[in-house]
């Protein structure tokens, strides 16, 4: 033992079970403290919970207004798609016939089909239908036939006669049907036309490869594990924010699973934290700039959405990112001064975990829209002054990004 | 007939258990049973007993808010004596009380005759300890008594581990100072 030792022993030794009573008052205190502290967990966490949950809410929102009886969609080669389908409303509750101006009923599904209408009748049916029903009609589009009430004897007439030859599957019309048919006469005939044609998420294939650009906005922290009460360290966490960018493949195996790896340049990670230095409390950030390699599993879960009439797909994401430190901006800290070491490690890997958005807006452009985080190893060398214990970056935001789809 | 202390009929892990509930009076046992020791602590970071006695009602506040953390896995005591250390090192840092720390020469220190530190109460020795800077005596009380390594110090009071090192050797010279004077006996000399 050498003569230091020896020094602090003895002063240990006496004063280290030393006891004394504290007055009385101290009890009344506590008790006090404890009587107007009984609510007050840390409101930043509740607040931050409350952030992530409308995140969540507003993006699930946004997306999926989606309807049980989406109306048809006008693709293909039968119909104008200049013509605005709104016009015809209200569409949704009954059968429909499509008529092309050239007195040919076309029918889409579950194919296309022409024929020449020989029936006269029917032909003039379908030209008072036209001049009642659809005011903008003209000889150069087609229209969409929908049964419905009317004083109008002529269309009341016309209404019968095709709903009639519909029930009789007569030869010369054929139904581009969806929803339930509702007879005029006879309910119990409206079974005759099968529903549930629309458009469903299995009408399309997610089968093939993706590119894209995305961009993110995080809130970053470093968590350091194993002090007993961060409370009671000098040193405060505040909030820090960074944003990045990142180029990303993917591919989709089919409707329900894909695959997806991005590189995202220079990320912004950290820790801002608040402390007193020379009587004046400072807010310090310390940065670490990360290239970033992702690589998640996707299930997707889709549905068609009835603003875009286009799929809108719910990914739950999960998996490993590989990070490769570029830069570490250290703050103007006392505890920094006699750092020469380096105090965090070139690469780490990443647990990450997200729930995303592909929303299409057009056949092949897809929306992404989501929230994603992400967990590390131990980004700590163990040297320097700020080693002793474990530290991880933890980041979580929004996410988002736009991609093209080859399918 | 035999009089009962109704508080010590009570193992340490029912108080406690009473105590996550919200007992008060669990809390209250829980408090009379380690506040002596506890104040034992304080006083080692505090220039007088009225800074003492805040530490020690801030440190009971904040063990009793977490005291659901607590997994009966260590000793409670050693569990409580944590939550000390750190409320005074936070009480310092947020009064201002760890003075610019300017590096001093570090300065051999030389062995007392044991005898020496035998004349001498615990009560003096805490004094010394007391009127120590704010920054020598935490500095001293956390590497001497509770076995802090420099780095740990370095990180808690948000100085450089030479910073600490410096401050150690410093306060430890000063120590000595005192025990000379108060005992009259003077180390021996080096060498011997």
């Amino acid at each position: 033992m050498d003569n230091k030792q020896q020094i602090d022993q003895l002063f240990k030794s006496v004063v280290e079970n030393y006891e004394l009573k504290p007055s009385a008052d101290v009890w009344n205190r506590i008790e006090e403290d404890l009587n107007q502290n009984k609510t007050t967990h840390t409101s930043a966490t509740i607040v931050r919970y409350a952030a992530i949950l409308l995140v969540i809410i507003g993006v699930t929102f946004f997306a999926l207004p989606v309807s049980k009886n989406t109306p048809i969609s006008l693709q293909g080669n039968a119909i104008d798609q200049n013509q605005p389908i709104s016009a015809l409303e209200p569409i949704t509750t009954t059968s429909a016939l499509i008529v092309s101006d050239n007195n040919t009923v076309v029918a889409q599904i579950p194919e296309t089909v022409n024929r020449t209408i020989v029936d006269d009748v029917l032909e003039s049916n379908l030209n008072t239908f036209a001049s009642n029903v659809i005011p903008f009609h003209n000889q150069e589009s087609d229209f969409i036939f929908m049964p419905q009430e009317t004083e109008n004897e002529a269309l009341a007439d016309a209404n019968r006669d095709i709903i009639d030859r519909i029930y009789n599957n007569d030869q010369s019309i054929d139904v581009f049907g969806f929803g339930e048919l509702t007879s005029y006469e006879d309910d119990e005939e409206a079974q005759l036309i099968q529903p549930d044609k629309a458009i469903t998420y299995k009408d399309y294939s997610m089968k093939g490869v993706y590119i894209g650009a995305s961009g993110s906005y995080n809130q970053t922290s470093i968590i350091e594990y194993g002090n007993t009460f961060k409370g009671a360290r000098p040193i405060q966490p505040s909030l820090k924010f960074g944003s990045s960018k990142g180029l990303m493949l993917g591919y989709n195996f089919n409707n329900k699973f894909g695959i997806e790896a991005e590189f995202i340049y220079n990320a912004i990670q950290g820790q801002n934290y608040v402390m007193s230095e020379d009587e004046q409390i400072v807010e310090k950030s310390l940065s670490l700039n990360y290239d970033l390699i992702p690589v998640v599993a996707k299930i997707k879960v889709g549905r068609i959405s009835n603003i875009t009439n286009m799929p809108v797909v719910l990914n739950y994401t999960a998996g490993i990112q590989y990070g490769m430190l570029r830069e570490a901006r250290l703050p103007q800290d006392k505890r920094y001064e006699e750092t020469t070491e380096e105090l965090f490690t070139d690469q780490d890997l990443s647990v990450v975990l997200g729930l995303e958005y592909d929303i299409f807006v057009q056949e092949n452009l897809m929306l992404t829209l989501g929230t994603r985080g992400a967990i590390s190893t131990d980004i700590s060398t163990h040297s320097g002054p700020l080693s002793y214990y474990n530290k991880r970056n933890f980041v979580f935001g929004l996410r988002a990004g736009l991609s093209y789809a080859f399918n | 007939m035999k009089r009962i202390n109704p508080a010590a009929t009570y193992t340490d892990e029912q108080l406690i258990r009473q105590s996550v509930k919200g007992e008060r009076v669990a809390q209250k046992f829980l408090y009379e049973r380690f506040a002596a020791k506890m104040f034992g602590v304080c006083l080692r970071y505090a220039p007088d007993y009225q800074i003492a006695e805040d530490i020690l009602q801030e440190g009971f506040v904040k063990a009793f808010k977490n005291l659901d953390r607590f997994r009966f896995e260590g000793s409670f005591e050693g569990w409580l004596r944590k939550i000390m250390v750190n409320t005074a090192i936070e009480v310092h840092r947020r009064k201002n009380l760890l003075y610019p720390i300017v590096d001093v020469d570090n300065h051999d220190v030389e062995l007392f005759d044991e005898n020496a530190l035998e004349k001498l109460a615990a009560d003096d020795l805490l004094q010394m300890i007391a009127s120590l800077s704010p920054g020598y005596r935490t500095v001293f009380s956390l590497y001497a008594i509770e076995g802090f390594s420099h780095k740990e110090i370095a990180e808690q009071l948000n100085i450089s581990e030479g910073t600490s090192k410096s401050q150690l050797a410093r306060a430890r010279y000063i120590l000595i100072e005192m025990v000379e004077q108060r005992t009259g006996i003077k180390r021996k000399a080096s060498g011997q």
